[in-house]
Formats: C-alpha cells, structure tokens, sequence
C-alpha cells in the first residue's frame, strides 16, 4: 500500500501538466462569461470588461495549482476579477463619457430602445450609487444562474448574510428607481 | 404586479451580455504566450525532497561541533596522557572547576601536535635522555663594571656662541 502511495507521487511532471492544462480548460469554459460578466458589471465597456476578464483568467491560471477546485476557482475569479475591475475603473474616471451598452432584444423598435438604455441608464446609476457590499451580492445575484446558496459560496458568506444585504440593496434600488414602481 | 420581481428582470437583462467570439481565444494566446516557468510546473515531490535534505544540513550544522582537519595534529584521548604522564594522586587539584557538560567534554581530549606527542613518548620512554647538569653553568660571574670621569675641555669665556 505505502509502496504503491509512493510510487503514485512519480507521476510524469508532463503527464501532471497536460491534466492541469485539461482541467484549466473547462474551468475556462465554465467560468470566462462569468468573469466577462463580473467585469461588465462594474465598468460597462465591452471592451474594457473583456480586457479586465482576460487579465484575472491568466492569474487564475498561474494560480491553479491551489484553484483546483471549483467553487474556489470560481469564488477567486469574481474576486479577483472584481478587485481588477474596480481598479481599472479608478483608472480610467479620467474619461467623461462612460460609454453604457445594454443587451437589447433584436425585435425592439427605436422608441422601446431609446426608452430601455434610458431605464438602463438609471438602473446603473442607482447600483453604483450602492455600497459596495450590497452592490457585489446584487450583481452576482443578477448573473444568470445564481440562487442565494451560489452567491454565499461565491462571496464565502452565510447565506443568511447575502440575503439580508440582497434585501437591503433592492430597498435602496426601489427608493431611487422610481420608474419601477 | 410586484415591483422586486420587475427590478430582477431588469437587472438580469442589464448582465444578460455575453462576451465577444474572439475572446475565448484570446485568452487561450495569451496564457499560452505566458512564460512556461509558471509555479504550478515545479514538482511538488522534488520541492519536498529539497527541503528536507537542507532542514537536514542546517540540523547538522547547528549540532556538530567543528573538528580540526590538520594532517599534522591527532587527538590524544586523557587515558593516553594519563599514562605517559600520571599526575600524583594525592596533588590538590588547582584546576578550574567544570562549569558545564560542554566545558567538560571539550577538556576531555586534549589535541597536542603529532611531533609533540612523539617527542613526549620518547621522553617517558628514555629514548631520550636529559643532558647532565655538569654542563651547565654553577654560577654567572659579572665582572664590576669599570665608570671613567668625563672631563671637559676648557673653552675661553669670548669664544661661545
């Protein structure tokens, strides 16, 4: 047994490295929109966004050594990913027209889309304006697929924490979005 | 019509983008333009094993005290001085006391020169042979030392300076 352990450490550095690269590989497929999602959320530039995900999916990569797993992977991408977002947008408050883009349907006509980038407009202007931890919990909970339990994981909070800050940060939503209502 | 489930959907429609076809693949180039030296490369067994081959040196550095290596120099256990040289047993010892265990067992070998140690051996075993108090001196004879006056010439008082 102990001879057998021992001889399994004698895994090939080759073979050790193609099963890490395959391994990357499906996180990168599992978790690149997430991170361009992340990014988006704070700077709302394409290609800025997709500029700051790339970033944090190469350090994930030099990190994944300790990433293996895939909630941590995970919760460490939209760490890092938000972190790099937040300061590359401190970077770039130089600029004074943030360009906003909004995922319209194809089937909307020029008045609905006028009226949506507008009501996009505000929605962004009112998540901004949250505290940071109410905003983090609010946007993970957005990106499509994540119930309560997924962000608590994301974030390593208890869940009873994230949905208390996702009910206070959609009461401050509601007060300043009007047009909800 | 309930205004938290209208905020959801719009936030959701807000993050519902996707990011470009092409940046999959840029992500790919890049990391694969990364230099090869990434940490995760290192194999974690051959780190381990070089740990502790210099945790086991520093170990040995700290408790092994250092030896001379002169080809000319032996170490002559005290048994062995002992019996070239016995000291009387009824000597009072005026050696200073033994503090500690190292003290103690660094005066228990004691390190003589090669030559000395044979030079003593020959001497206890009457190879050689002290030479005869005839020759030497009884007596140191100083003869007296003889003093003589110095006398001055005699200069004229004008004639100075």
């Amino acid at each position: 047994m102990t001879r057998m352990r021992a001889e399994s450490l004698w895994v090939p550095i080759a073979a050790v490295d193609d099963e890490l690269e395959r391994e990357f590989e499906a996180r990168l497929a599992d978790c690149s929109t997430l991170a361009f999602r992340v990014a988006f959320s704070v700077l709302r530039h394409r290609e800025d966004a997709e500029d700051v995900a790339q970033d944090a999916l190469v350090r994930a990569h030099r990190s994944f050594h300790k990433l293996r797993n895939r909630d941590r992977f995970r919760a460490w991408l939209v760490r890092t990913t938000w972190r790099l977002a937040l300061d590359h947008r401190r970077g770039e408050e130089r600029r004074l027209v943030r360009q906003f883009e909004h995922q319209l349907s194809a089937t909307t006509g020029a008045d609905e889309t006028a009226e949506a980038r507008e009501r996009a407009n505000h929605l962004w202007s009112a998540i901004d304006a949250l505290p940071e931890k109410l905003r983090m919990p609010l946007v993970m909970f957005s990106i499509a697929g994540h119930d309560v339990a997924e962000v608590a994981r994301l974030l390593r909070l208890p869940e009873g924490t994230v949905k208390s800050r996702l009910f206070h940060a959609r009461r401050q939503l509601q007060e300043r979005l009007q047009w909800i209502r | 019509m309930d205004p938290l489930n209208d905020l959801d959907r719009e936030l959701m429609t807000a993050l519902r983008v996707e990011p470009s076809a092409g940046f999959a693949p840029r992500v790919r180039a890049r990391i694969a333009s990364e230099p090869a030296a990434a940490r995760w490369r290192v194999p974690r067994l051959a780190l381990v094993t070089g740990g502790l081959a210099l945790s086991a040196l520093a170990v040995n550095l700290m408790f092994v005290p250092p030896r001379s290596s002169g080809s000319d120099r032996a170490v002559l256990p005290h048994q062995s001085l002992a019996f070239i040289a016995p000291l009387p047993a009824a000597a009072p010892s005026i050696s200073p006391r033994i503090e500690s265990r190292s003290e103690a067992r660094v005066l228990s070998d004691v390190q003589v020169s090669r030559s000395e140690m044979l030079a003593l051996q020959r001497l206890f075993s009457g190879e050689i042979v002290a030479p005869p108090a005839g020759d030497v001196p009884v007596e140191v004879v100083i003869p007296p030392i003889a003093l003589d006056a110095i006398t001055l010439p005699a200069i004229p008082e004008g004639e100075r300076q």
